[in-house]
């Protein structure tokens, strides 16, 4: 927003993760705190947490904060200059589980601009239902599509008008995101994918997984093919998380669990 | 650590009768109804390792056996390393839930072997109805989770164990653990799925097929030994056949992977209120845990089982640093669990990698390579 980057963090350290704060670029300064309020009644499966978040745009123009929830609802939050946050709208009626990850072009972009950026928002909850949603405003969102990926996902995409689902069974599949019927699929890992990044501007994705792997794909659209620019195997590291990062965004990052150590590659 | 106590107590040489009565006691202890349906399979949120640590510590003394603390220390960080390696070796997520009920049946078969060996020649009844109970528990509790609880209870479970990097000696003598680093092995990333692009036309039909060429799948299977014992077995029996890994780059590389493995420890971003807060909750959740898990006052005939090879040792080696578990100086011990002299091959083979090992999770620059292939040698 106006050259200025938000950090959303539900953070370990915050009790019950059920809290979800918004940084500045710097990570230094507390903008925004919201805690989630407790349902009713309560839950006895499980403690109330939020999960997934992402930044979309309004059809309005509006930026907005969007934040998944235990209840399998979604929180918004408008996200003017200054900047002031508040929430606007508790989005429910799709996901009956809690949500998994969220998703939007704008968010997969990195907010720059695009020709493909629209005014919508992905969600997966924990049974892999995923829901597409047209925002008009702050308040009305509106659920257009849903398909079943049959395994939840570890993280969501928007690109060119496809929904990019990273499974945690090891395959990313592409979704049409008018229809939400299944386009194609790339096995990506073994098992456990653990992490998803998308380009900001290239079309390809990066993949980390607990096995040991670290993939950078292509993904097949608009006329590209799917193949594999990066292949890694990290011996005995569990890989947790990965990221585009670096000039042009061509390198990837990647963290493991039980390792200090970041990893970077170029390819 | 039912596995361990057995296993230890026949090293010690301990009567049959007491051995029985303290698998028995502790059996008794562990799966009591009341602590199992009210407090255990129950949502709750994860105690801390520190909490943790009194449960079992309570446990291991509900019996007539006596530990010291250097020995409770070492018997709970082999219960944690074995629990992490189960978890994170498993290739998928309902085998949290078959190795659970494998250990349960294993519990069952050694509280009846003891009691047979035993001069009553038979195990309470009661004892064994209680680990049955058990069984049904942990099916009726987590048979009903979905895959995305599944594995949101994996994450916590992983996350529990984090950063907790014991280095035993069975699990380095058998390509468990990574000498090197102490990292738990990973299974293989190798599998025939792994490249597959499918695409589909729009009535869902697949329309083609192809592979790609992934450089990951090229991995040395050499790499990812896959322990030959279930998950979820008694690795600490000592009539199995001990497991010899092959030879892996990964454990030559002691310099790169062993060099500042520790990750920085960030501090908390909690309040001060918070912080109270939860050492509130924390406080009253083990007292009412504790209060739970029933023991009785120590008999007359109680004795000390020894979790370390010299005693006196291990307590000289206690006062002059601080209190850890794992690879130890000479006058210290480690975790020598397993190791009978059977590994000599695999030993060698890694030449001399072990010399430059230090002391437990960091490095210390002494070198360790002599007593740590001695113990790895002796006989448990």
């Amino acid at each position: 927003m106006q050259g200025a980057a938000l950090q959303g963090i539900p953070t370990d350290s915050d009790t019950k993760l059920d809290v979800k704060k918004v940084w500045d670029e710097t990570g230094a300064n507390l903008l925004y705190v919201w805690k989630l309020p407790r349902s009713e009644p309560a839950s006895t499966q499980h403690a109330d947490f939020v999960r997934g978040l992402c930044f979309t745009v309004s059809e309005a123009g509006g930026v907005l904060l969007c934040v998944g929830c235990s209840s399998g609802s979604i929180q918004v939050f408008s996200v003017v200059p200054g900047p002031v946050i508040r929430p606007t709208a508790t989005i429910s009626g799709q996901h009956s589980r809690p949500i998994t990850c969220l998703g939007s072009s704008y968010q997969s972009r990195r907010g720059a601009w695009a020709d493909d950026l629209g005014s919508e928002l992905v969600s997966c909850d924990d049974q892999g239902r995923l829901c597409v949603w047209q925002i008009k405003d702050e308040q009305s969102l509106q659920c257009v599509a849903a398909a079943e990926a049959g395994q939840p996902c570890c993280s969501v995409a928007v690109r060119r008008g496809f929904v990019v689902a990273a499974r945690v069974d090891g395959c990313v599949q592409l979704y049409g995101m008018k229809d939400a019927r299944l386009r194609s699929e790339l096995v990506v890992a073994s098992r456990w994918l653990s992490a998803m990044d998308i380009h900001p501007v290239k079309d390809l994705v990066a993949t980390a997984a607990e096995d040991c792997t670290l993939g950078v794909w292509a993904l097949p659209m608009c006329g590209q093919k799917a193949s594999c620019l990066l292949s890694v195997c990290k011996y005995n590291e569990r890989l947790t998380g990965a990221a585009f990062c670096g000039q042009g965004a061509d390198s990837v990052a990647a963290v493991g669990y039980d390792v200090g150590a970041l990893n970077v590659w170029n390819f | 650590m039912v596995y361990i106590l057995e296993q230890r107590l026949k090293a010690q040489g301990i009567q049959q009768d007491k051995s029985a009565k303290v698998l028995q006691d502790i059996v008794r202890t562990m799966f009591d109804r009341s602590f199992l349906s009210e407090k255990l399979f129950v949502p709750q949120d994860m105690y801390s390792l520190h909490s943790t640590r009194k449960i079992f510590d309570r446990l291991a003394h509900s019996s007539i056996m006596r530990l010291s603390e250097s020995s409770m220390d070492k018997l709970f960080d082999l219960i944690v390393m074995g629990a992490k390696y189960q978890l994170m070796c498993a290739p998928r997520l309902d085998d949290m839930i078959q190795v659970t009920l494998r250990h349960l049946g294993t519990v069952q078969a050694i509280l009846t072997t003891a009691a047979a060996a035993s001069p009553e020649g038979k195990v309470d009844a009661d004892v064994i109805n209680l680990v049955s109970y058990a069984e049904e528990a942990t099916i009726r509790f987590y048979g009903t989770l979905s895959i995305g609880e599944l594995s949101l209870l994996r994450q916590t479970l992983a996350r529990f164990f984090q950063d907790k990097r014991v280095k035993v000696s069975l699990f380095l003598a058998e390509g468990i653990q990574q000498p090197s680093s102490g990292k738990l092995v990973a299974p293989s990333c190798i599998s025939d799925q792994v490249g597959l692009v499918r695409s589909f036309d729009d009535t869902g039909r697949l329309e083609r097929e192809e592979r790609l060429h992934v450089n990951s799948q090229k991995a040395d299977p050499n790499e990812f030994f896959c322990h030959p014992v279930a998950l979820g077995d008694n690795l600490y029996r000592k009539d199995r056949e001990k497991a010899v890994p092959p030879p892996r780059s990964a454990d030559m590389d002691a310099g790169k992977s062993s060099a500042g493995a520790q990750p920085q420890q960030q501090p908390a971003q909690s309040t001060r209120y918070v912080e109270e807060q939860v050492n509130k909750a924390a406080v009253q959740e083990l007292d009412l845990l504790a209060a739970l898990v029933q023991t009785s006052k120590a008999p007359a005939d109680n004795f000390k089982l020894n979790l370390c090879f010299d005693d006196e040792a291990d307590e000289e080696a206690a006062v002059q640093q601080p209190q850890e578990a794992g690879i130890r100086t000479k006058e210290e011990k480690q975790l020598e669990f397993g190791a009978d002299g059977k590994n000599e091959g695999y030993i060698k083979a890694v030449g001399g990698v072990l010399e430059g090992l230090g002391l437990d999770d960091q490095q210390h620059g002494k070198s360790v390579g002599e007593d740590l292939l001695d113990l790895m040698d002796s006989v448990a």
